[in-house]
């Protein structure tokens, strides 16, 4: 059966929120920002006066100031924006029980059992749209198609309560000539390989060889090509469903420069143990360990590496961040400039069980004690408050380490796959 | 022009939960007082020209027909005075 798969994007979703809750917002060049004082100054989003001086999302607040002085910087309200996009997604929940979220301002709605309950599909989507409007006022891109990925590309194509219908019969025509980075999972890295290979439009990589592609990029060459064909069929998940975890992670941008192993080594603690309070609570083991480091240059490198047991012990995850370290920078541990900001994730994760080789060193043991004792001090902190235990290693500089990742980070990005 | 003014507001939650304005309180330069919500004409989800959205209850008061919403979990009315 032809599908009708619905994508719907809220327009620069934080600056309209702002724009809704004050409108008079609307009449000035207005972007949603982080604080540049705790040096969180990049732009996250942005209104439409603000983009003609060119401001772009994701980019310096002083960079932003230098095109545009008189920007109005408002500081992001995730309650706020939080409480909106659930109650635009509730409308979309009154019609499917069909919809999966990408992010908070995303979602693929599927109307196509709707027909026999709301009537043309392409109608009930219209409703949908006109609905968010007038009772939150907040305007929706719409992409129709009978995939998701046409249909996120469709809502890309006009910003401006776009509501763009990709067919079976049309799709060639309209993705022809679009450049490749419009489809999802086709980034700045793919699109310049792409360009090597010549292949810069939907409509060439359609054409493309997908065995050439499959040798030059493994698996996802094939998996591009056939978004490009139109083969993508995954599901529209089910209201409640949610997308599987495939990483845990937490980042910080220090309030001052890292300017040593010292420094940075209280930092990695206070996220490590974060990642593993996380693990812990969703019963998960990770083998993976990424370490992500940029300079005050914004010069970054990322580092990982597959450790012999899965783990959701901070002080093993911590031990592995520190190898590598070792493994880059055999002299310090440290990168000859400063650090401005570090992330640590742990990925390929699989749920815990309880099952482990023979243990002939007593390390299991060990590894069962340090579990007890990182779980006794996260229970400490979720009852009494994060700073009534801590390790004394993250009480050398207590303004570097005054940070709680599991409590600030509340919205994360979402992957595709 | 109309103005957003957050207002105090005496209402009923019925044992269902909805929830019905029954007087609205307003503060100017004469002082503050208290009007009834004569009736209510209709009650719907809606955004405001003022900014903001929330459950819009239409409503007759001393002879005039009002916009006052419920914000999440404050009132406000569509007011011609900014203060």
């Amino acid at each position: 059966m032809k599908r009708t798969i619905v994508h719907a994007d809220l327009n620069h979703c934080y600056a309209q929120i702002e724009e809704m809750k004050y409108p008079a917002l609307r009449n000035v060049p207005m972007a949603v920002g982080g604080h540049e004082e705790s040096r969180h100054g990049i732009i996250l989003a942005k209104n439409d006066k603000a983009k003609e001086y060119g401001i772009k999302t994701a980019e310096t607040l002083r960079d932003a100031y230098r095109k545009c002085p008189e920007l109005l910087i408002i500081h992001p309200n995730y309650g706020d924006y939080m409480y909106y996009t659930e109650k635009v997604k509730d409308i979309y929940r009154e019609y499917s029980d069909r919809v999966e979220s990408f992010g908070l301002d995303e979602a693929w709605i599927d109307l196509t059992h709707t027909t026999s309950l709301f009537g043309d599909p392409l109608l009930t989507a219209r409703t949908m749209q006109e609905r968010v409007y007038n009772e939150l006022g907040l305007s929706v891109s719409m992409g129709i198609s009978f995939n998701k990925v046409f249909a996120k590309l469709g809502s890309d194509l006009d910003k401006r309560k776009g509501f763009t219908v990709i067919s079976e019969d049309n799709f060639r025509e309209v993705t022809e000539d679009l450049s490749v980075d419009s489809l999802i999972f086709i980034g700045g890295a793919t699109t310049r390989k792409l360009g090597e290979l010549g292949i810069t439009t939907i409509g060439e990589l359609r054409n493309a060889d997908p065995v050439l592609l499959k040798r030059r990029f493994g698996k996802n060459g094939l998996l591009i090509w056939h978004y490009a064909c139109g083969h993508e069929d995954s599901p529209v998940k089910r209201c409640g469903e949610s997308r599987e975890r495939k990483s845990i992670s937490h980042g910080i941008t220090a309030v001052r420069d890292l300017k040593n192993y010292e420094d940075l080594h209280m930092i990695l603690i206070v996220l490590c143990e974060a990642i593993a309070a996380k693990l812990r609570e969703e019963e998960l083991e990770g083998q993976v360990v990424s370490l992500y480091l940029r300079d005050n240059e914004l010069y970054a490198c990322s580092m990982q590496k597959k450790i012999s047991h899965p783990t959701d012990l901070a002080e093993e995850i911590v031990k592995n961040c520190e190898l590598l370290l070792k493994q880059r920078y055999p002299a310090t541990c440290f990168p000859e400039k400063p650090l401005r900001s570090v992330s640590v994730g742990v990925s390929s994760l699989h749920k815990k069980d309880d099952l482990y080789l023979c243990d002939l060193c007593g390390v299991e043991e060990k590894r069962k004690r340090e579990n007890v004792l990182e779980s006794t001090m996260e229970a400490i902190r979720d009852h009494y408050g994060p700073e009534k235990i801590c390790r004394l290693a993250v009480m050398m500089d207590r303004k570097l380490t005054d940070f709680h990742p599991k409590e600030d980070h509340l919205i994360h990005p979402e992957s595709w796959l | 022009m109309l103005y957003k003014r957050y207002i105090p507001v005496i209402s009923l939650i019925g044992k269902e939960g909805e929830v019905t304005p029954l007087f609205i309180i307003w503060a100017d330069e004469r002082g503050t007082r208290k009007y009834k919500v004569d009736r209510i004409l209709h009650v719907r989800q809606a955004s405001s020209q003022v900014g903001g959205c929330g459950v819009l209850y239409e409503c007759m008061i001393t002879g005039k027909v009002r916009k006052l919403f419920y914000e999440r979990n404050r009132w406000f009315i569509e007011s011609t005075k900014p203060y």
